[in-house]
């Protein structure tokens, strides 16, 4: 039996939700079909996720953003826990109305102000901690296991003495073939050939990862139409 | 016979693939998960250390496209936490997944008797992507001065004391896309909180660099985790539940690799056979 | 002054958070959290500028009759309506819009998402063919994982399968991705150096 969190409540039928999963079902039949072949009901489901998601995102975005960023500081600053109107929010309103210079040509220099300063903010941010994280922790944790054990740290196994080794190897070959710089060629080739097979190795798992991240989609709407539509079938 | 093989109608590959993993669901099959990931065992044992009342940010980072991976996941370490008496933080970064956070929160606080305001809140999404994860590093209710219900977040007693990640005691991102990375680098290396990242199997090998770092302190990778997870905290739910479907399809893909494998490999040589060309008649030279 | 403008613009905000993730004066902290602020609320409008596009686009498919004309109305339809209902009866749980993204918008989300399962597997049946040493390696190295990742491979190979797995994922894997994090770190640092010098201009569209 499933666990009683992916059944309806049949018992006591909320008309709503009844509607709910048949309108749902109705909806996943319809995308399905495109399986078959193109054809106008794909289509009308196609074209109702694309309105359906962008109205969605406005209204979060206005309850989420523009409510308590920008309406709550300059009208009801007490909902928000102001003394007083916070009049600095004008200016970043400011600047991000000029994103709309974009839409009258000879305006469409104004979108760039906003866009400059969003990208530097980012570029700046990124420098150090992408370094950090990126590179130096990266390469800490590819010779850190050839030196001393942590203090009451167990001793590493045969398959983790020999995957320390391997993970090096991979390391340094897989560079090896990204570096064009130098030709391919003698030992630096065979290398460089090596470095191919650990990212083929990377891809392969990679490939085994996706079967199972795409087939769990596929059983969650399959657990849909066998746990909650199927059964109204019988109930009603 | 192996070229109609090598050929054959697409649509007859997907009419097996749905018989495939409605099979399990109808048979009723149970595939409870036999070895528990120690990544995912990392990740319980930190839950399991944690004092009660400490704050742990939850961001909720994925949407419904990738619904069924990760809400299992979300639902099972959101029921660990809550077991913990953590105060629940939950937030997220992509606007289609302000809703389903409140679904998760919601029912697993009302499963475990807690009280919204008290010991969860749902702060809702924010716009600024890397300036929401910096923002909060140095103060959250400057971040986000109403919750998702558009409540002041200052009186809350579940904020009580939490000023920035230095009030944190760990932070999950729950994610289908490449967020975990960004929490990493400008949360966890900037301002040391502790990291852990539940993901999508996809998305899953690029996190592995940052396990062997100490970067993160856990993961779950995929459905296959949120079930380990489901079984270590004892509450079997639509994880464990998905698992023979999982099975039988990746058994089945298995199949087609090797068949499609064979057709081919047996069609080239039938090809080939027929055009080999007969050997050039000798032409007295050599003598 | 076009262009100049948003080069200092870019200039000024790189340095200020290059320099302050080093000096964390309590002055430029305060500037720091500003700023901040002021990002999430540009943050916004560029949300917003995703809508002016999808009208234009709709709008101007219905006014010039192009294919498929007629499916606009159901995506500008379905737009106004979803938004009158979110905005007029709230999101709170068991209001309308809460409703429609239950049983509309999650299932059309989860079920354009799940058809890649079927267009994987037919991949898998037609292109994925031990032609070369290299395809073979991917090819086993993928077997081993998905069997590995499954109850039953644990249970047919006494457990070993899936330490093998893991093994797969923790070593070779994490050192090839691990040169392919080296080589996309250095990237972002130095597009990151060249969009504060100004020498990388593409985001801002040009002269």
């Amino acid at each position: 039996m499933p666990p009683t969190a992916a059944l309806p409540n049949l018992a006591g039928p909320d008309p709503w939700m009844i509607a709910g999963i048949w309108v749902a079902a109705v909806i996943t039949l319809a995308v399905y079909s495109f399986l078959y072949g193109d054809n106008p009901l794909y289509k009308v489901a196609e074209h109702l996720f694309v309105g359906i998601s962008a109205a969605y995102g406005t209204v979060i975005l206005y309850n989420t953003g523009v409510l308590p960023k920008l309406i709550f500081p300059l009208f009801s600053p007490d909902k928000v826990d102001l003394p007083g109107p916070n009049y600095l929010v004008l200016l970043p309103a400011l600047l991000g109305l000029m994103f709309f210079g974009r839409f009258i040509p000879r305006w469409s220099w104004m979108s760039r102000w906003p866009i400059a300063f969003i990208v530097g903010l980012g570029s700046g941010a990124a420098i150090p901690v992408v370094f950090q994280a990126n590179i130096l922790e990266q390469a800490h944790g590819t010779v850190a296991p050839f030196g001393p054990l942590a203090p009451g740290a167990p001793a590493l196994g045969v398959a983790d003495l020999i995957g320390n080794w391997v993970l090096a190897a991979a390391v340094l070959t897989t560079l090896a073939y990204f570096y064009f710089s130098k030709p391919h060629t003698g030992n630096f080739g065979r290398a460089s050939r090596l470095g191919v097979w650990f990212l083929m190795i990377a891809f392969g798992a990679g490939f085994g990862n996706t079967v199972m991240a795409r087939v769990a989609l596929l059983i969650g709407r399959l657990q849909f139409l066998v746990y909650q539509w199927a059964p109204l079938w019988w109930h009603h | 016979m192996w070229d109609k093989l090598l050929h054959i109608d697409r649509r007859l590959i997907y009419a097996l693939l749905f018989a495939v993993v409605l099979a399990p669901f109808l048979l009723q099959w149970k595939q409870p998960p036999q070895y528990i990931n120690p990544w995912t065992q990392s990740l319980y044992d930190y839950i399991e250390k944690l004092p009660p009342g400490t704050p742990v940010l939850v961001s909720f980072d994925f949407d419904p496209a990738v619904k069924p991976e990760l809400y299992p996941m979300a639902m099972a370490i959101t029921r660990h936490l809550h077991r913990r008496n953590a105060r629940v933080i939950g937030m997220t970064m992509l606007p289609s997944g302000v809703l389903m956070v409140d679904d998760v929160l919601n029912q697993t606080g009302e499963e475990a008797g807690k009280r919204r305001g008290e010991d969860w809140v749902n702060l809702g999404y924010k716009t600024g992507g890397l300036a929401v994860i910096l923002g909060l590093g140095e103060n959250l209710k400057r971040v986000f001065p109403t919750d998702a219900h558009l409540a002041s977040t200052a009186p809350l007693p579940v904020l009580r004391g939490v000023r920035n990640y230095q009030d944190i005691g760990l932070l999950i991102t729950i994610s289908g896309t490449g967020m975990p990375g960004a929490w990493i680098a400008f949360a966890h290396q900037r301002y040391k909180v502790p990291v852990a990242v539940g993901t999508t199997s996809v998305q899953a090998t690029d996190y592995y660099v940052y396990l062997r770092t100490g970067q993160i302190v856990g993961m779950l990778n995929g459905i296959a985790a949120a079930a380990e997870y489901e079984k270590l905290i004892g509450v079997p739910d639509q994880a464990m539940l998905g698992m023979p479907g999982v099975t039988a399809c990746h058994l089945l893909m298995v199949l087609l690799v090797i068949v499609g494998n064979v057709a081919y490999f047996a069609s080239r040589r039938h090809r080939e056979e027929p055009t080999a060309e007969p050997p050039e008649p000798p032409t007295g030279e050599e003598v | 002054m076009r262009m100049q403008a948003p080069l200092a613009i870019g200039f000024l905000a790189g340095m200020f958070f290059l320099v302050q993730f080093f000096v964390p004066h309590q002055r430029l902290k305060e500037v720091y959290d500003v700023l901040l602020d002021w990002a999430t609320i540009i943050g916004i409008f560029a949300m917003v500028l995703g809508l002016g596009s999808l009208f234009r686009t709709h709008i101007d498919r219905i006014r010039q009759r192009r294919k498929s004309w007629g499916y606009s109305f159901i995506t500008l339809g379905s737009f106004f309506l979803m938004l009158i209902l979110g905005l007029g009866w709230g999101t709170e749980k068991g209001s309308p819009f809460q409703w429609m993204f239950t049983w509309v918008q999650v299932p059309l989300d989860s079920t354009v998402f799940s058809l890649l399962a079927f267009f994987m597997a037919s991949a898998a049946y037609r292109s994925f063919r031990a032609r070369s040493v290299e395809a073979t390696i991917l090819l086993v190295a993928a077997i081993i994982v998905i069997i590995g990742r499954i109850p039953l491979g644990g249970e047919l190979s006494h457990g070993y399968l899936p330490r093998i797995t893991e093994w797969i994922m923790i070593y070779p894997t994490v050192g090839a991705k691990r040169a392919i994090l080296f080589g996309v770190a250095l990237g972002v640092i130095a597009t990151s150096l060249r969009i504060i010098l100004g020498i990388e201009r593409s985001h801002l569209g040009g002269d």
